[in-house]
């Protein structure tokens, strides 16, 4: 009976709310799906800093539509980004999504995200495969095969002949491998070595000592992030390997993981597509608007860009709406082959919903600031597609 | 063939001091497991532990490397000795199922509080410069911190058995393992054995675990990343033997480091393979002692 | 002591009224939050896996830490099976069972001769492998991406899977009501009685001529058919299967969910299952270590002052009333 009166109650305000805001436009969400507690929790606290200070900057309000963002924790568990996701489309009715730091919480939100037509941006997750599973994903910031192959096309154009391969055995180090080794060989390079580093090791040695033995002249290096790229770089640095040869990863040792190696990690390099030094207006109003909302020391990284990029492409669509809803199909074909300014330079959204975008090369080097990444090479423009073909 | 001598050099000495690591984390469950049959999977608690406030205190508050280890040793001792006065001394009597549960519900409040005090990931140690670079070998080179790894190891060897031979402690510890019953009966303190057992055991996991942090990372995962390792120790040496449980850590630490080194794709799973294969046809661990 | 209610094993096969409340609930939780079943159909699954251990650990008195080798089986096989174009659901759940029975069936029978230490090692040890290998050969099970966009069959032909999760709510309450309904013939039968006598004290089965490897392997091959049939239903109901599914961890939260509920009652893993999601899900803000660290409290505290779990309290408070309703003229 209590539930039947609460329910009627709640039926009449709802009503009533209605019949208030009637004349003003419906508001339009997006609901945001990732880690935000647990050891990924970084990926979800950057989101929310790159959407709010996106939202600082612009406002909340597109043409008459209110924007607002449900914030949702899936622990990276991809059951529970699928079981999130529902709910957001079912419930919440949400016109966009986003997040999804993982690529198997995408993969298996898709079957859902393809029922509901929603339009949903990848912040940063980069398998290959994830973008066949849905039209209607988005990726905001690299293939991994992309990285791999602009990795190997730099080291032939450095002189770097033998080349060993040195990843972590799962899914993401399987295409990496995959794409280096195909570019490299089939452009002269020899791979001289290559090891599939199992998850659970702790002790990198035995693998320093091999790639040593090989002696190759650039390792291309993909390990995650934390206790093993630490342990990782300790190993070579023990080996004598770091100051012998190029090692060349990706997300290895970001500007705000520095402070877990000791001076081994000096001259790493790494290939990615954005460094929050790179020297350009919308860079500018995107560290201000951080260091305004943030503080001072807050560190941007790939994450916080993929989400406040990805703003800039639900304004644009909310824009251009027509009626009351957002019709996911054609906010999907207006995305294809739009090219916007990003904090990282141009980005244009490839016909493969890829990003067409400069990538760069860094190096940690010592700075006024202690150890930083510094920008030593910037490649412009990488189309997926096309790239070294 | 100078890399083969390199290589075998290579596998020999990081395996040792891999193996000894493993040896100075798993004796205390050894100990115990072989005194009062408490199945304490909550042991590699005291290790990350141990690690944690050595590497706190040499972080927050620059205490030097030797003074942080003893401090760290002696605080995880203390508190595994309360520990056991509160919590274990009831699972002396109670079934394997209690024990489990209890040392796992042990096991998630470590990781828990680990993480709520240090955050959830890697918590990265400094070595001090005595002990970074390497040393020169003539075959190849090594690291000195593995070599004060390997030396230190030796000295916890040569001190347990000088306790456990040598002193009239050792004799009655020695004791009360092989006979609880008959120990009591001529008047050792068996409850008493057990405290400072336990907290000898702890206090050398504490050791492991700060010592060993530059090889086993620190993170508030460790009790439950490394249980099954310091488990496969315990289990291949017969649950209680002392003196088996130095050969059979080193021969873990070996036969991993060589398995990752020459056959990486499946050097993961070499070691669990190992232990499920010995385990089922030796279940009494390699060197099967007949007890009374 | 953790008491394990042993005492009424041979009245259990009288139905209580009390064992229709699992259906009154799932049938009010569908009306009352329509948006949510996909969580509904999430907690029954777990349930099942739940109940599965519950056999094994509170029953059988097998410790075993890697029962999620059964569950992960069941979802790769029911994952496979779609991807090779066999659709048909209620087909893929019973030989996604039967290929965990069978792996139970084969391997039982080296690893129940241990007990104790050794023998949650071994389980241990055989689920680290089995996660390893499922990694490694990502080509047949999708290693770290896992196996995504699963399509079934209505079933029947008629009830459509849909992102809405009615028909996956349904019917994974279907499979287990069967799953309940297995279990309590199993554990009212002399067998059940048989195995809690193994549990006890196994030497002095055998002194009474019970074959009682057998009987372990026996229920071992059960449990794990259970588990399987879990584990398929995750790949249906969640059209994805991925590496989590054989994760130790896995099995460790269930032992807390049946521990929860209280050990070796039957409903006590339903109960605990229930309850651990629905306030987790609830309690979405915290941080996953903080729940980890509630969660380890509740298992210390639970075997410290043997309550028996949820059920166990349920159980006390109403004999007291009874007694109390009794004492009275």
């Amino acid at each position: 009976m209590k539930q039947l009166l609460t329910r009627l109650g709640a039926a009449m305000i709802f009503a009533a709310a209605s019949i208030a805001g009637a004349g003003a436009q419906p508001v339009v969400k997006l609901g945001v799906v990732g880690p935000f507690t647990g050891p990924f929790a970084v990926m979800g606290e950057n989101w929310r800093q790159g959407i709010e200070a996106y939202l600082a900057v612009h406002g909340d309000t597109v043409n008459g539509h209110k924007i607002e963002v449900i914030y949702k924790d899936s622990t990276a568990n991809p059951a529970k980004a699928k079981q999130l996701t529902q709910e957001l489309i079912i419930h919440d009715k949400v016109s966009f999504l986003g997040g999804y730091g993982l690529s198997p919480e995408a993969n298996a939100s898709a079957p859902a995200i393809n029922e509901g037509k929603v339009p949903t941006f990848l912040y940063h997750a980069a398998s290959p495969g994830s973008m066949a599973l849905s039209p209607y994903f988005v990726r905001m910031g690299q293939n991994i095969a992309t990285n791999a192959a602009v990795s190997a096309d730099w080291a032939l154009k450095q002189g770097k002949k033998k080349a060993y391969i040195a990843i972590a055995d799962f899914g993401p180090g399987h295409d990496v491998a995959k794409e280096f080794r195909d570019y490299y060989t089939a452009h002269g390079g020899t791979v001289v070595g290559e090891d599939a580093i199992p998850l659970n090791t702790v002790d990198f040695s035995p693998f320093a000592e091999r790639i040593a033995a090989a002696a190759p002249d650039y390792v291309c290096m993909f390990i995650p992030p934390g206790a093993p790229a630490v342990s990782m770089v300790k190993a070579l640095a023990a080996r004598g390997v770091m100051d012998k040869t190029f090692i060349v990863g990706q997300g290895e040792a970001e500007d705000s993981d520095i402070h877990l190696f000791d001076n081994s990690i000096l001259n790493f390099r790494s290939v990615i597509y954005y460094s929050s030094t790179q020297d350009n207006p919308t860079n500018k109003t995107f560290l201000d608007a951080l260091k305004k909302k943030f503080g001072p020391n807050v560190l941007p990284s790939t994450f916080t860009l993929g989400a406040y990029d990805a703003m800039a492409l639900i304004f644009r669509a909310v824009s251009e709406m027509h009626g009351k809803a957002i019709d996911g199909d054609a906010v999907m074909k207006s995305l294809i082959g739009y090219s916007f300014d990003s904090p990282r330079g141009k980005v244009t959204i490839g016909t493969d919903r890829e990003p067409i975008e400069d990538f760069i090369v860094r190096q940690v080097q010592k700075t006024s600031s202690g150890m930083r990444n510094v920008v030593i090479e910037t490649i412009p423009q990488v189309n997926p597609q096309t790239f070294g073909k | 063939m100078q890399q083969f001598g390199s290589d075998l050099v290579f596998i020999l000495l990081f395996g040792l001091s891999y193996g000894l690591v493993l040896f100075i984390c798993a004796i205390g469950l050894v100990i115990t497991m072989g005194l009062m049959h408490v199945m304490n999977l909550a042991h590699g608690a005291f290790a990350a532990i141990g690690g944690y406030i050595a590497v706190g205190l040499m972080n927050g508050a620059g205490v030097p490397y030797a003074a942080a280890i003893a401090i760290s040793v002696i605080l995880v001792t203390l508190f595994s000795l309360v520990l056991e006065r509160l919590v274990y001394r009831r699972l002396y009597h109670a079934d394997h199922l209690e024990q489990v549960l209890m040392t796992i519900g042990i096991n998630l409040i470590v990781i828990g509080g680990l993480t709520i005090c240090f955050g959830p990931n890697l918590y990265p140690i400094r070595l001090p410069d005595f002990l970074k670079g390497n040393v020169n070998l003539g075959i190849r080179e090594f690291e000195i911190y593995r070599l004060f790894v390997i030396a230190l190891g030796l000295v916890v060897v040569v001190g347990l058995w000088a306790l456990f031979d040598r002193t009239q402690f050792g004799a009655k510890l020695r004791a009360a393992v092989d006979n609880r019953s008959i120990a009591q009966v001529i008047g050792i303190n068996v409850d008493r054995m057990f405290q400072i057992a336990f907290g000898l055991g702890s206090g050398l996991a504490a050791l492991g675990g700060a010592v060993g942090a530059a090889m086993l990372p620190l993170e508030p995962y460790y009790p439950m990343k490394y249980l099954l390792l310091v488990l496969v120790v315990v289990a291949l040496s017969g649950f209680g033997n002392m003196k088996a449980s130095l050969g059979v850590a080193i021969f873990v630490g070996i036969v991993d480091t060589a398995g990752r080194f020459l056959v990486p794709e499946f050097g993961g799973f070499i070691i669990y393979l190992l232990l499920i294969v010995l385990m089922i046809w030796r279940q009494d661990g390699l060197f099967a002692r007949r007890n009374a | 002591m953790i008491s394990i209610d042993s005492s009424r094993s041979l009245a259990r096969y009288r139905f209580s009224a009390w064992e229709l409340l699992p259906a009154a609930a799932a049938i009010a939780y569908f009306f009352v939050r329509p948006d949510y079943l996909s969580l509904g159909a999430g907690i029954f699954v777990t349930a099942i896996f739940a109940i599965s251990l519950d056999l094994l650990i509170g029953f059988a008195g097998i410790i075993t830490l890697g029962h999620s080798v059964f569950f992960g089986l069941g979802a790769y096989a029911a994952g496979l099976l779609a991807r090779s174009g066999w659709a048909e659901p209620i087909s893929v759940v019973l030989l996604s069972a039967a290929v965990a029975a069978l792996a139970a069936a084969v391997t039982g029978p080296f690893v129940l001769k241990l007990k104790g230490l050794p023998l949650i090692m071994v389980t241990l040890g055989i689920a680290a492998v089995a996660y390893e290998v499922a990694n490694k050969f990502d080509w047949l099970t999708g290693g770290h991406d896992g196996l995504p966009s699963l399509t079934y069959a209505p079933i029947f032909g008629l009830f459509r899977w849909s992102m809405y999760g009615t028909t996956g709510y349904v019917y994974s309450f279907i499979w287990l009501t069967v799953v309940i309904l297995v279990a309590r013939m199993v554990v009212c039968s002399s067998f059940g009685v048989a195995l809690q006598g193994i549990r006890q004290n196994a030497l002095r089965m055998r002194v009474i001529g019970a074959p009682v490897l057998l009987q372990s392997v026996i229920i071992y091959t059960i449990s794990a058919a259970l588990a399987g049939i879990g584990g398929a239903l995750y790949a249906q109901t969640n059209s994805f299967v991925g590496l989590d599914t054989l994760s130790i961890d896995q099995g460790v939260f269930a032992l807390a969910m049946v521990v929860l509920g209280g050990i070796g009652r039957l409903y006590g893993a339903l109960l605990g299952a229930v309850v651990y999601n629905l306030v987790q899900d609830s309690a979405q803000q915290w941080n996953p270590y903080y729940w980890m660290f509630a969660i380890g409290v509740m298992l210390v505290l639970v075997v410290r002052f043997g309550k028996g779990g949820l059920l166990g309290i349920a159980s006390d408070l109403g004999n007291r009333l009874l007694a109390r309703a009794g004492a009275r003229p």
